[in-house]
């Protein structure tokens, strides 16, 4: 006869079988791929969750037949807390299957390794953040995101807590989405740069809260009294104020760890999705400050931090459009409410007084990237005239103390090589291939992509091989050849 | 020729690009110990390619294989990727190369790896003015499975110098590619499969060009019979045919030889024709045309699928060619006797199908129900008739009666060209038929 014993280990037969089936797809797509550290990390602790919520389950249904064989014991209110516990463990099961799929596509081949490793550097150069991970999980959309690592932390944590293990290790981690389309793509991905942005303001939540505090404060001195006239809409419209706040922050904070190449690829991006169509780029909506205005903040902070005056002369259709972009009155910015024009030109006024504290918060969690600008502009025209060769920049690493500039100086002359002539003179000076071949064309684009990602995966070579006492190229070996 | 020294190397490590005798080996992780004498040791890269089991019993070098016969794998370092005993995988060197006009290079397999059996080199020679890191055609040669870490030394270049007159730049004005690099393997960084253009294509370069011969006569001409060679260059069975069929209904501007559409549609959509010879400007006097089926299969020889006569008699059994070709696939694959049997069964089919004589009546509506359906669909009486009293007129057959056309779709019924529903009130075009047109 079936008693309440057998409902409930029915029930803790579903979420084994659920979890088991999660733990095998890990323990097989961790055996078959290879991931960046952090991802692989995610999978081996989604593993080890698995095994000791099945090793719990097991614990549970045991003790709920040794109690039912004893009658007194199997309560009401046991029972009811045990069932209390299956559904925490199901629910927290069901938002870790969310991630795991993203995160197991999200193999060696699919990602920018080399992109990932040098971000992750990046950040753990940052204040309050070394040890940093970037785990990376491939997304649907055409765009790029962060998921919040505090939720996931909280996920793991109950589900640790429910099934009576307090040493789950969840680390420093930041789990940033790319687009599946963009796979392996260095010029693109530099965009999720943008979502470290969004990691840091979750980590380091007194930024965060400067930002909101402006955000409050702006709107305070615009409105006066009528701010607090509507808490409601007071409320919507300061959440809105730090939404633009949060994403002028990234986009800034991404300039400067990475350099112009973001903002290139930012317009490249916007160009693909279709928001710089029309009044478009004028356009603010609730969760996104305009592209325009977007583009002339961070043209300001790459003017001031002295790279524009690098790329200014750089002979591109891009560089002009961002320039035209950023260049937009902000009379002509407009906002967006409900898919209707608003007339809230207070609004945006507020906006404009807080981005005074973005920008210092901006100059509070970065390093400067004076060195990185300098080697921009010390290197970047041997580094384009190794990629019109053909040749992967990398030999350009001299005997000289390698640093996290030169990676970043790499990418973002190789961003400029590929967005002036320089590339169609490279397609043309092959046999049989035609730049205006979109076909050719995107093959040498793919082409001059792997040199750079080469180029950086044997910077962390070299760098390895000279922190272990190797000589590197253009090191010893050859100096002893020139003084000879 | 002579090989390069070290000392040569390291000065030409120096030069910059712009120096035609500059020499590119990047990274150079340990230099002290990469030089030998007269090589440079060169390391395992962290992809590879595994060669995969293919859907078909073999390997076609054509424009599709490189996409088709491999399984991307990154191994990072510190790991390993095993490669079981007999079993090959390409790599690639970790150091990207790129040598001047003047040095071409040859990279052999490291001693002490190559005394394990692994040979990582089956077209090791690097051509002058390469760039790219090498792939390599690791090949594990022994009896047991070998484990190769990326990062670890695998091989050694050695560089020999050009006859000068060898590395003057190409100065011949009408070539094309005067002073242009070959695409073909420019700059890669992980391993690359072969690049193949298509036999046809290879072929036609030394005038090997495989053509099928289509004699017209032109009513018009004074030159009487003409022969033109349609080239095989296409990539599929379809685009060949369709060439086929433009030369018959384009360049002339008129049709010299009438191919009645449902024709070329049975023979494009199930079967392969070799040889097709137009010869007759009459209406429906069409072919000779070897219909090539099984023996594309179980290779040359005896099994061709059947031989078609002009004038005008066309034998085919569409439904058994279409299935003949997976399930003989098939069975080849798997040694399944049954499967032999049901692909002979299906051969004697093709060879015992008897013709049989329609009337002009019968083709018209056969053909007209052909084309509304493209054997897809049912159709129903009324639209039969509507479609068949033009072509009735056009033919100087009358006007055609309901009563009549159920007596022709009876009599089509009863020789299986067509098929009924269970109400009899729709037909669709059989599968199989089994037809000769006069």
């Amino acid at each position: 006869m079936r008693g309440p014993i057998d409902g409930l280990l029915q029930e803790a037969a579903s979420v084994y079988r659920l979890v088991q089936f999660i733990e095998r797809f890990c323990v097989e797509q961790k055996a078959s791929r290879s991931y960046v550290p952090a991802t692989s990390r995610f999978l081996g602790m989604a593993r080890l969750l698995a095994d000791r919520t099945k090793r719990h389950l097991q614990e549970t249904a045991a003790e709920g037949v040794r109690r039912a064989a004893a009658k007194s014991s199997f309560t009401d209110t046991w029972l009811n807390n045990e069932r209390d516990s299956l559904h925490t463990i199901k629910c927290e099961w069901t938002i870790l299957h969310r991630y795991l799929k993203p995160a197991a596509d999200a193999h060696a081949l699919q990602v920018p390794f080399s992109l990932v490793t040098l971000a992750e550097r990046q950040l753990r150069s940052l204040e309050q953040m070394g040890g940093a991970l970037i785990a990376v999980l491939v997304t649907p959309e055409l765009n790029y995101f962060q998921r919040s690592h505090t939720s996931l932390k909280n996920t793991i944590c109950t589900l640790g807590e429910a099934t009576g293990q307090k040493d789950i290790p969840t680390g420093l981690v930041g789990f940033v989405e790319l687009p599946f389309s963009q796979g392996p793509s260095l010029f693109s991905n530099v965009l999720m740069y943008h979502e470290l942005g969004h990691f840091i303001l979750a980590e380091r939540t007194a930024v965060a809260g400067a930002l909101r505090k402006a955000a409050s404060d702006s709107l305070s001195q615009v409105y006066g009294k009528e701010l607090t006239a509507n808490p409601k809409s007071d409320q919507f419209f300061t959440r809105m104020l730090e939404n633009w706040a949060f994403e002028i922050f990234c986009d800034l904070f991404a300039i400067r760890l990475i350099g112009p190449a973001f903002t290139f690829a930012s317009v490249e991006m916007f160009g693909l999705v279709g928001v710089l169509a029309g009044d478009t780029p004028e356009r603010f909506v609730q969760s996104h400050p305009a592209p325009a205005c977007r583009f002339q903040q961070q043209l300001a902070m790459l003017k001031d931090d002295g790279w524009w005056q690098s790329v200014a002369l750089l002979d591109s259709d891009r560089r002009v459009q961002i320039e035209r972009l950023a260049e937009v009155p902000k009379d002509r910015y407009w906002l967006s409410l409900d898919g209707k024009r608003a007339q809230r030109t207070d609004i945006l006024a507020a906006f404009d007084t807080l981005l005074g504290t973005v920008w210092k918060c901006v100059r509070e969690v970065t390093n400067d990237p004076s060195d990185a600008r300098q080697c921009f502009a010390d290197e970047s025209a041997d580094v384009q005239a190794c990629l019109a060769e053909g040749v992967v920049p990398s030999r350009l690493f001299s005997a000289r103390p390698l640093s996290l500039a030169m990676p970043v100086a790499i990418i973002n002359a190789a961003f400029c090589f590929y967005l002036s002539e320089q590339l169609p003179s490279l397609i043309t000076a092959l046999a049989d291939q035609d730049a205006t071949d979109l076909e050719h064309r995107s093959y040498w684009i793919k082409r001059l992509e792997m040199w750079t990602v080469k180029a950086i995966e044997d910077f962390f070579l070299l760098e390895g091989a000279q922190q272990y006492g190797r000589s590197t190229t253009g090191g010893t070996a050859i100096k002893t050849v020139k003084g000879s | 020729m002579g090989v390069v020294r070290r000392e040569e190397l390291q000065s030409r490590l120096l030069k910059g690009l712009d120096d035609p005798q500059s020499l590119v080996i990047t990274p150079l992780l340990d230099e002290a110990g990469a030089f030998d004498s007269d090589s440079v040791d060169v390391r395992l890269g962290q992809t590879f390619l595994l060669p995969k089991s293919l859907q078909q019993p073999y390997f076609c070098p054509d424009r599709k294989s490189h996409d088709t016969i491999y399984v991307e794998l990154f191994v990072p370092f510190g790991r390993y990727l095993i490669v079981p005993a007999h079993q090959t995988v390409l790599g690639a060197t970790l150091e990207f190369i790129k040598l001047p006009r003047d040095l071409c290079a040859e990279i052999l397999t490291k001693s002490s790896i190559a005394r394990t059996f692994v040979v990582i080199e089956t077209a090791p020679w690097v051509h002058p003015e390469y760039r790219g890191c090498l792939t390599l055609e690791i090949a594990n040669v022994s009896n047991t499975p070998v484990l190769l870490y990326p990062g670890r030394k695998i091989g050694q270049l050695i560089f020999m110098h050009l006859d000068p007159d060898m590395t003057r730049p190409d100065t011949d004005a009408n070539s094309p590619r005067k002073g242009k690099l070959d695409p073909t393997y420019f700059g890669p960084v992980y391993p690359e499969g072969p690049k193949f253009k298509d036999p046809d294509e290879d072929l036609a370069q030394i005038g090997i060009t495989a053509t099928w011969t289509i004699e017209e006569v032109d009513p018009d001409s004074k030159k009487g019979r003409t022969e033109t060679s349609v080239p095989t260059l296409q990539r599929g069975r379809h685009q060949k045919l369709l060439e086929v069929w433009n030369r018959i209904h384009g360049t002339h501007g008129r049709a010299l030889t009438e191919v009645p559409d449902y024709l070329l549609s049975a023979v494009m959509e199930s079967v392969y024709v070799i040889d097709p010879v137009y010869d007759s400007p009459a209406p429906g006097g069409l072919v000779q045309a070897t219909v090539e089926g099984p023996n594309q299969i179980f290779g040359a020889g005896a099994l061709a699928g059947g031989v078609c006569k002009k004038p005008g008699n066309i034998r085919l059994n569409i439904g058994t060619f279409a299935r003949l070709g997976p399930s003989a696939y098939q069975s080849i694959h798997t040694h399944s006797v049954i499967g032999i049997l049901q692909v002979a069964w299906a051969l004697w089919e093709i060879f015992s199908n008897q013709t049989v004589n329609l009337t002009t009546q019968q083709v018209v509506v056969f053909r007209a129900m052909w084309e509304l359906s493209r054997g897809e669909r049912a159709l129903a009486k009324e639209e039969i008739l509507g479609r068949c009293q033009a072509d009735f007129d056009s033919q100087n057959l009358g006007v055609l009666a309901a009563a009549e056309l159920e007596t022709i779709l009876s009599d089509l019924e009863r020789i299986k060209c067509i098929k009924p529903d269970s109400t009899l009130q729709t037909w669709t075009v059989a599968e199989e038929i089994t037809y000769q047109f006069e």
